[in-house]
């Protein structure tokens, strides 16, 4: 096999033409090859269609299409009664989830962090969430969240409070669909920032300490600007995860009631496999992508500012 | 418009594969190499791709391979449809059919994925709330020719109502294959729980009604403990889904002389007193009487938790390990008298594909006297021969002979619902009004006149 590789790369035409430089080079892009290849056709061949469907008047009944112009991204301006809606409705959600997600993590990192007996078996136990089938989270919760006869409104019956039909009321169900969403993958943000955590020097903390600094003051200001990279890593990946949000929703509220907890990922879904318009769902899904993006491109700009390192 | 051809396409990409490699080994440089390179890897994949499909031309004689999409996978369903397709081929010893079972979940994003990538099913199986839909987008072919010229394929046989959703003028775009009527199951156990008389003895006395329908519901939520309901609607999913709510409310807006809307002319009915009672009836079980199992709760009819439920024959498969007595009743009569509704699912040909006749006359064969009345073990037919043949009265013994000559009844009475062409965007728009109903103080004839403005535009074009 060596050999051959030798002659691939060394062979007498190249051997004549090519110089060591080269040589590299070619060993790299053949290296890379089967990764670009695969990106070509699986990601960025699929972005440019649906860069190209919406501006297509497309039906998803049908191969053919007809050129559209702007007229998708017009109609969802202008005309889309619920585009606004839900566009409110996936921010509302984002803004939500995120500092819930990110700030328990944080916690259950902080908490279980310091090797001591037993933190493992909460880490394994915090964790458990994330390799749970999505489906089964959304409809244990949506049991959970039944209206009188509801695990949970049981339980506040005993406390004597009289909990809310929390799935059939518009503002409790999204303020339910985005709690228990953002429970799903604390553990995982607990295991980045544990390692984070562990990655801190312990000399500048010891140094806090025998300064007098009480846990607040060495937490805000040694452990924080530490944690500040992995803090950025965690909150992009939750943003743009919760962006994405699609089965969840499908599941527990499928968008209701009265289209509350309708976010752009679901309304993408309604006009493409349903109302089958594949052209106006391509110009939807090109707008949360853009938007995801200048959202991702906008935290690593204040990244860039704020990371001491990143200076 | 170009249409390439197989063999010109599988030929196309020889010819720019050996130019391709051939280019490729003159390069000097590295770049245009590593480029020609997924070039050829990209014409390779799409020349198998292509010549994978193939199969089947013109010629009579050709193999021809029928790709038929279906929503069950329940082996018997299966076996029954290849024992067809074996029958087929001895009229068509050319032709053979596949049979591609889909989640029914998946199954329309499956045949509409399939129809956009070119590469159709042949045949398949499509709901008659997506027919308009399909109609509309041109999709589906016109049955009818192959219909009529098929020896004793007795189109009339088929009950006048039973083709209303598949038939567009003289074009017909697809045979019902299950004509499933809408019938209330009940709890015999928590009936006598409750002391209250049954559907039949209330049949036979004329009075079984909405409103004892209504009451019985009611007593039985008063007397049969704190965590049973009197009544849940179709599927559990009447406030999640919008058919389910059209499933649980339409026999009783039609008992009561109403309608919803009429697609031919956009007008939209919901408003109309009769249909305002209808609705009010649900929202008064809802949430006055408490007798309706209420939006956010999961009490479960097959669970034994519900002593009445809306539904099909399908779902008695659910009660096979039922640890109660359950009967089947007709639906309850109104001020306009005894009503009749079914849902239906058919047989259609898509019209991209390769062999739309060999697949029709597939259709037509599945659909004659004879596979109907095969077909009837598991799927209530239209043909009204094979509704007065013993043979279907005796195809269901879970339900006995009584019940399926209640199921045949109801589908000679029975009519479908009016699904506009854009029953999607239709639901979207009207979905957050009817989540309105459910309070205790919710105002019907308003909300009904707010979900007419709301789908009116929609109906229109539609």
């Amino acid at each position: 096999m060596t050999i051959a590789y030798q002659r691939a790369v060394t062979g007498r035409r190249a051997g004549r033409s090519l110089s060591l430089r080269r040589r590299e080079e070619l060993t790299g892009y053949l290296f890379i090859s089967p990764q670009v290849l695969g990106f070509l056709v699986i990601v960025l061949g699929p972005i440019v269609a649906v860069v190209v469907y919406s501006l297509q008047n497309r039906t998803l009944l049908a191969p053919e299409a007809t050129f559209a112009g702007l007229e998708n991204y017009r109609h969802m301006v202008e005309s889309d009664p619920y585009f606004r809606r839900m566009l409110l409705t996936t921010a509302i959600f984002c803004a939500g989830l995120v500092p819930i997600n990110v700030g328990l993590g944080l916690c259950t990192a902080l908490l279980l962090s310091s090797n001591r007996r037993g933190d493992a078996v909460f880490q394994a136990i915090f964790f458990l969430p994330v390799v749970t089938s999505a489906v089964a989270w959304a409809v244990v919760w949506r049991y959970a969240f039944q209206g009188e006869l509801g695990p949970i409104n049981q339980f506040l019956a005993v406390l004597g409070v009289t909990g809310p039909n929390w799935l059939q009321e518009p503002t409790w169900a999204l303020v339910v669909v985005t709690v228990t969403r953002a429970l799903k993958t604390v553990g995982l943000k607990m295991v980045i920032f544990i390692a984070a955590i562990q990655g801190i020097p312990k000399e500048p903390l010891e140094a806090a300490r025998l300064d007098g600094a009480n846990s607040w003051h060495v937490f805000r200001h040694i452990m924080l600007p530490f944690l500040a990279p992995a803090t950025f890593l965690v909150v992009v990946i939750t943003m743009i995860g919760s962006m994405q949000v699609f089965d969840h929703i499908l599941l527990m509220t499928a968008g209701g009631p009265s289209n509350a907890t309708m976010v752009l990922p679901y309304y993408i879904f309604h006009q493409a496999f349903r109302a089958f318009d594949t052209g106006y769902a391509s110009a939807l899904a090109v707008v949360l992508c853009v938007l995801t993006l200048g959202l991702t491109t906008l935290q690593w700009a204040v990244r860039r500012r704020v990371v001491p390192d990143e200076q | 418009m170009l249409r390439i051809t197989d063999g010109r396409l599988l030929r196309m990409c020889r010819a720019l594969f050996r130019r391709q490699s051939t280019r490729a080994s003159q390069a000097a440089t590295i770049t245009p190499r590593i480029a020609a390179s997924l070039l050829v890897a990209t014409l390779v994949t799409s020349c198998v791709g292509s010549s994978s499909t193939g199969e089947g031309g013109g010629d009579a004689n050709q193999p021809v391979t029928l790709r038929f999409s279906m929503w069950s996978n329940n082996e018997a369903h299966v076996a029954m449809l290849e024992g067809f397709a074996r029958e087929f081929r001895k009229s068509h010893p050319n032709v053979s059919i596949e049979f591609v079972p889909v989640i029914s979940s998946d199954y329309l994003q499956k045949i509409s994925t399939a129809l956009a990538g070119g590469r159709p099913f042949d045949a398949g199986w499509l709901g008659e709330g997506d027919v308009s839909q399909f109609v509309s987008a041109g999709v589906l072919a016109d049955l009818a020719p192959t219909l009529s010229r098929t020896k004793g394929y007795e189109l009339n046989d088929f009950i006048g109502k039973s083709m209303q959703s598949w038939r567009r003028g003289d074009k017909i775009y697809g045979v019902p294959f299950s004509t499933s009527p809408f019938l209330v199951y009940y709890n015999k156990d928590l009936f006598a729980q409750a002391g209250v008389a049954t559907p039949e003895e209330l049949t036979a006395r004329g009075e079984w009604t909405w409103e004892n329908f209504r009451a019985i519901a009611r007593t039985i939520r008063e007397k049969a403990g704190p965590s049973v309901y009197g009544f849940q609607g179709h599927d559990g999913a009447l406030y999640d889904n919008v058919t389910s709510f059209w499933n649980t409310v339409v026999p009783a807006i039609r008992a009561y002389g109403g309608s919803i809307w009429d697609p031919s002319t956009g007008s939209c009915d919901l408003a109309d007193q009769a249909t305002v009672d209808a609705i009010d009836l649900f929202r008064q079980m809802v949430a006055v009487d408490k007798s309706m199992v209420p939006p956010g709760e999961q009490a479960d009819f097959f669970a034994g938790q519900v002593g009445m439920t809306i539904n099909q024959l399908s779902r008695t498969s659910l009660l096979e390990e039922a640890t109660f007595e359950w009967g089947i009743a007709p639906l309850p009569s109104g001020p306009a008298g005894p009503t009749s509704f079914y849902g239906q699912a058919g047989v259609v040909v898509f019209n991209a594909s390769p062999h739309p006749d060999i697949a029709a006359e597939f259709v037509a064969f599945m659909t004659n006297r004879q596979n109907v009345e095969t077909m009837a073990e598991f799927f209530p037919p239209a043909r009204q021969s094979v509704l007065d043949s013993p043979a279907f009265r005796s195809s269901n013994a879970a339900v006995g002979e009584a019940g399926m000559e209640l199921v045949a009844d109801q589908v000679r009475q029975g009519e479908s619902f009016p699904f506009p062409a854009n029953f999607a965007d239709v639901n979207l728009a009207l979905k957050p009004e009817l989540d309105k109903l459910w309070s205790a103080d919710a105002d019907v004839a308003a909300i009904l006149r707010q979900g007419c403005e709301a789908v009116e535009s929609l109906l229109t074009t539609s």
